[in-house]
């Protein structure tokens, strides 16, 4: 067992699960897929630019791309695209971009389509923070440490703004809410979010942190700040049992741990169905 | 260029191939864009990617018909999982197909660590499944495909009022005592089968747009549903065409998404160049 790993794991599913409850209300699942999608071509024009993987500005840089990506799908739909239409026309094309430039520019550098795709939580605890030669622990820990920090200052300040445009973007437009603004520092926030995870989790993982912990625990509660505290819980305890697995029987830990949020989910869903069942045989 | 065509029997085989996949991929994709579930062929295709290894693992070689029909099954237990997600629950309908891609794809990748630990040596290749890999087609895939892809076409051609009133006018369908169940069934399944075809070609992450943007791209030069499905399986056909040549001059870039890149422009200077109100 590697206590690092799943330190990084944890903090990494805490901010997805955080903002997923968000993204989850405001029907944003599949933006969000397209956004860690295109986090691969943002985090590799930044990379040409700047030439290392670590860099704050890497970061910085492909998550404005991937707030690009968002006005682009956002343009499209004004021109009468369907909004899923119009996200599964531009990731994928982002995403090709992406492969090919990979394909040609930067073979053997250090963005491979395989960590893309799978993460690289294995490895990830190679590089680490040193300052005068003292060993700090893992970069990313620190890396995912910040973000952590920044989202949850973010949805602290902005918690009563974010609730009303979840629930009622009309009433949020009437009351005065700058719903423009709120909504564009959202999109940055989960882009910045996607590309830092996306270089150690991968693109798949990162979705299934993100929708898997807050549907399920939209399953159990209407109220937002329950939903909020349920959703990290069921992302830590699927982060500690995905791992554990993964530990056990020497597999991918991406992959078991995006199996695991679809089964709890699932799991639940029988749950409830079978609680709901019992309650009206009883009744009839 | 005509040149290098006729003189590479090779490329004439995938070109073929990618070109049918790009009708039929066009036709069916025009028809779940207008029923407004573009993205449902996004879900069906990440999910078929744990089916192909599973197959892998029961039958422990390469059998590319046996490992499709592995990845068709995914798609089908994918896609009952999201209906019983959308009937039992009021779980938003992106978030469920969300869930259910990742969780699929996330299964896949798990299978695929279990068959590169078990060091299989026929394993190698397997994971051409995720962008595609054309260097595998032969002659007799070809023929396959070509058969599948008319018997598509020609299905679509036999149910166009059907399918047409389905899609605008769900109501009066009804009342004319057509099945909804039926033609549903019906799309999906197709759908699922050119994923099955078209995994192979342009891989599962990548599949969803070949699906899409001839849909979209069609929809910006006419308002007729016929003339939709004719415009959509040709620029399908040309993206196919024209990507698959692309990528045979550059044998460095992979093929799924050159196709993909060449779809979603012709879409995109469609929506730019849009000629219907």
């Amino acid at each position: 067992m590697n206590f690092e790993i799943l330190m990084i794991l944890i903090i990494t599913s805490f901010s997805c699960s955080l903002i997923g409850v968000f993204i989850s209300l405001r029907k944003m699942a599949m933006l969000m897929d397209a956004i860690s999608h295109t986090a691969l071509i943002g985090v590799v024009l930044a990379y040409l630019i700047i030439r290392d993987i670590n860099s704050p500005f890497l970061i910085i840089g492909a998550s404005a791309v991937c707030v690009l990506t968002v006005y682009l799908i956002e343009v499209l739909s004004d021109k009468k695209i369907e909004k899923g239409a119009a996200t599964g026309l531009i990731f994928p094309l982002l995403f090709s971009l992406g492969v090919l430039i990979i394909d040609r520019k930067l073979k053997n550098s250090q963005i491979s389509i395989n960590s893309a795709l799978f993460g690289k939580l294995e490895f990830i605890i190679f590089k680490r923070l040193t300052i005068n030669n003292i060993d700090l622990g893992p970069l990313a820990l620190y890396i995912m440490l910040v973000i952590a920090v920044v989202i949850a200052v973010f949805i602290i300040i902005f918690y009563k703004e974010l609730k009303v445009i979840s629930f009622d973007i009309i009433f949020a437009k009437t009351s005065g809410v700058s719903v423009l603004l709120v909504h564009y520092l959202f999109i940055s926030l989960i882009s910045l979010t996607a590309v830092s995870a996306f270089n150690i989790v991968g693109v798949i993982l990162v979705i299934s942190l993100i929708i898997g912990p807050s549907v399920t625990s939209l399953l159990f509660t209407k109220n937002l700040k329950k939903t909020i505290i349920f959703s990290i819980f069921i992302g830590l305890i699927n982060s500690l049992v995905g791992y554990g697995i993964a530990f056990k029987y020497d597999i991918i830990i991406s992959g078991a741990v995006a199996s695991v949020n679809m089964v709890v989910f699932l799991l639940a869903l029988l749950f409830i169905g079978g609680i709901n069942e019992y309650n009206r045989r009883k009744l009839s | 260029m005509g040149k290098l065509i006729l003189n590479n029997y090779i490329l004439i085989v995938i070109m073929v191939g990618t070109t049918l996949i790009g009708i039929v991929s066009g036709i069916l994709g025009s028809i779940i864009t207008l029923r407004k579930e573009a993205l449902i062929g996004n879900a069906l295709a990440h999910a078929s990617f744990p089916g192909v290894m599973l197959s892998f693992m029961i039958i422990k070689t390469k059998n590319i018909e046996l490992l499709l029909i592995g990845a068709g099954c995914f798609s089908i237990i994918s896609l009952v999982i999201i209906k019983i997600i959308k009937k039992y629950s009021k779980i938003k309908y992106d978030s469920a197909l969300a869930l259910v891609l990742s969780g699929f794809f996330g299964l896949g990748q798990v299978l695929l660590s279990i068959i590169q630990n078990t060091g299989n040596s026929n394993q190698a290749g397997l994971k051409k499944f995720i962008f595609g890999e054309v260097a595998t087609i032969l002659s007799s895939d070809i023929q396959i495909i070509s058969i599948i892809s008319i018997t598509i076409i020609l299905i679509v051609v036999l149910f166009r009022k059907e399918i047409k009133l389905f899609i605008f006018d769900k109501e009066f369908y009804k009342s004319l005592g057509f099945s909804c169940e039926f033609l549903d069934n019906l799309i999906i399944l197709l759908t699922v089968i050119v994923i099955m075809m078209g995994i192979r070609f342009v891989g599962v992450i990548l599949m969803t747009s070949i699906l899409i943007a001839p849909g979209i791209a069609a929809r910006q030069w006419s308002n007729s549903f016929y003339k939709n499905l004719v415009l959509s399986g040709l620029f399908g056909g040309l993206a196919g065409f024209v990507g698959t040549f692309i990528s045979f001059k550059n044998s460095d870039l992979s093929i799924g998404p050159i196709i993909v890149v060449v779809v979603s422009l012709i879409a995109i200077i469609s929506v730019f160049l849009k000629k219907v109100k």
